[in-house]
């Protein structure tokens, strides 16, 4: 395995992560943001949003992958322990609670210096699987919707009826 | 490389070189870089040695926080594992998933973990695969995760009103030597028993899932070395608060 540093490997961009993720997943990889200098990256699945972004923190160029799964849980009492278990379980990333709507949201990072389209894939199907497997469980166990879903209902909701 | 070494050293140094090529799962390759890497950085580490499983991590003490870091095997190969306790024990454990869940919300690195215990605990993990390191990351993602520790973990512990990780480590990290120690002169002056009732859990870290096993007991074998043997003001309960008077009705009695 080859350890050695490698300082002047650039960080790639946002076009450049989207290229590699494409020729590694069958689905349509889409962009996020302006198109000269897109923000974000994202792939819609059945069952929710995942994106990816690059951010520097602390000096440190990581690609953050994210999605927010579920919301509207029914029972608001249990997901604060089966939000603690679940991250007890992980592999890596970390669940997490958002406000307003209350939304469960899953994040992973991953050193982007040393990306490149295989390693970036193989991070990805891990990321998808980690959050496939808990999310569902936390979804039902919560009694919540998820969050395409209420996408999806707010877009009707906002489209005019004939 | 064990030119100049005490006779110890170089026999320590010697079972570290034989553990590492002869029970871990992770190449040997990995651990040799990564140990180049701790001692190009110039952080001061210590092998944790496992009778069993040989080389588990190494373990560096920083000042409020025990830190563990170890490479494991994963899904997708080798990992570099980095974990820390945050604190051991704490006042409000019923504050605590809030808490962990604020932080889990706000930290940009890893994840914070909390386990009931006893004692109850909060503590740090992260993990990435090896292959995305080099050495600059390396050193990069150590002072992040050194940061981050401060900016989320604190207030964290803070908000649980934890105990320092070396307070309460002694006691905990070996039940079978606190049940067969005598009782302390004190334990007949009216003061509870130290708690060494709840003291036959084990480590709360090695209670952890199957994911992140391996790098709280890095952690946790280090606090169990570090912590301060037979400190009575550790174990001392928080005296009880006076009972509170309730205020009558404002205002005019009624009859």
């Amino acid at each position: 395995m080859d350890t050695r540093p490698h300082p002047a490997m650039p960080v790639p961009d946002i076009e450049t992560l989207r290229d590699w993720l494409q020729s590694e997943i069958d689905e349509e990889v889409v962009r996020f943001g302006a198109a000269p200098k897109p923000l974000a990256l994202g792939v819609w699945y059945a069952t929710h949003l995942q994106v990816a972004r690059i951010e520097t923190r602390h000096s440190l160029p990581l690609a953050v992958l994210q999605t927010t799964f579920c919301a509207l849980p029914r029972r608001r009492r249990a997901v604060l322990p089966l939000i603690a278990h679940a991250n007890q379980q992980l592999e890596r990333g970390r669940w997490f609670v958002q406000q307003e709507p209350l939304r469960l949201t899953y994040a992973m990072e991953v050193p982007a210096q040393r990306l490149d389209a295989g390693r970036l894939g193989r991070e990805w199907r891990r990321f998808y699987n980690e959050a496939v497997a808990h999310g569902i469980e936390l979804t039902l166990r919560l009694r919540a919707v998820t969050y395409v879903d209420l996408l999806r209902q707010k877009r009707r909701a906002r489209e005019p009826t004939s | 490389m064990t030119a100049g070494l005490t006779p110890e050293a170089t026999a320590d140094a010697n079972a570290e070189a034989q553990a590492i090529d002869l029970v871990s799962p992770v190449p040997a390759e990995c651990w040799r870089a990564l140990r180049g890497w701790l001692d190009r950085l110039g952080v001061d580490y210590e092998p944790n040695l496992h009778d069993e499983l040989g080389l588990t991590g190494y373990a560096v003490r920083l000042r409020n926080y025990l830190l563990g870091i170890g490479l494991g095997v994963r899904s997708t190969g080798p990992a570099l594992t980095l974990t820390a306790v945050l604190c051991r024990g704490m006042d409000r454990p019923q504050v605590a998933l809030a808490a962990v869940d604020r932080a889990n919300g706000q930290v940009r690195l890893g994840q914070v973990l909390f386990f009931p215990g006893p004692p109850a605990e909060l503590s740090f993990f992260a993990t990435w695969s090896f292959d995305l390191l080099d050495e600059a990351t390396f050193a990069l993602l150590f002072d992040a995760v050194l940061a981050e520790l401060n900016d989320v973990g604190f207030p964290a512990v803070m908000a649980v009103r934890g105990y320092h990780p070396t307070d309460q480590a002694a006691p905990w990290a070996d039940p079978e030597l606190q049940a067969e120690a005598p009782e302390a002169p004190d334990a007949s002056d009216g003061e509870p028993p130290a708690d060494t009732g709840t003291a036959t859990g084990t480590s709360a870290s090695n209670e952890a899932g199957t994911s992140n096993e391996a790098g709280g007991s890095d952690a946790t074998s280090a606090s169990g070395e570090a912590g301060a043997v037979g400190d009575p003001g550790a174990l001392r309960d928080p005296a009880p608060r006076p009972p509170t008077r309730r205020r009558g009705p404002r205002g005019p009695r009624r009859n």
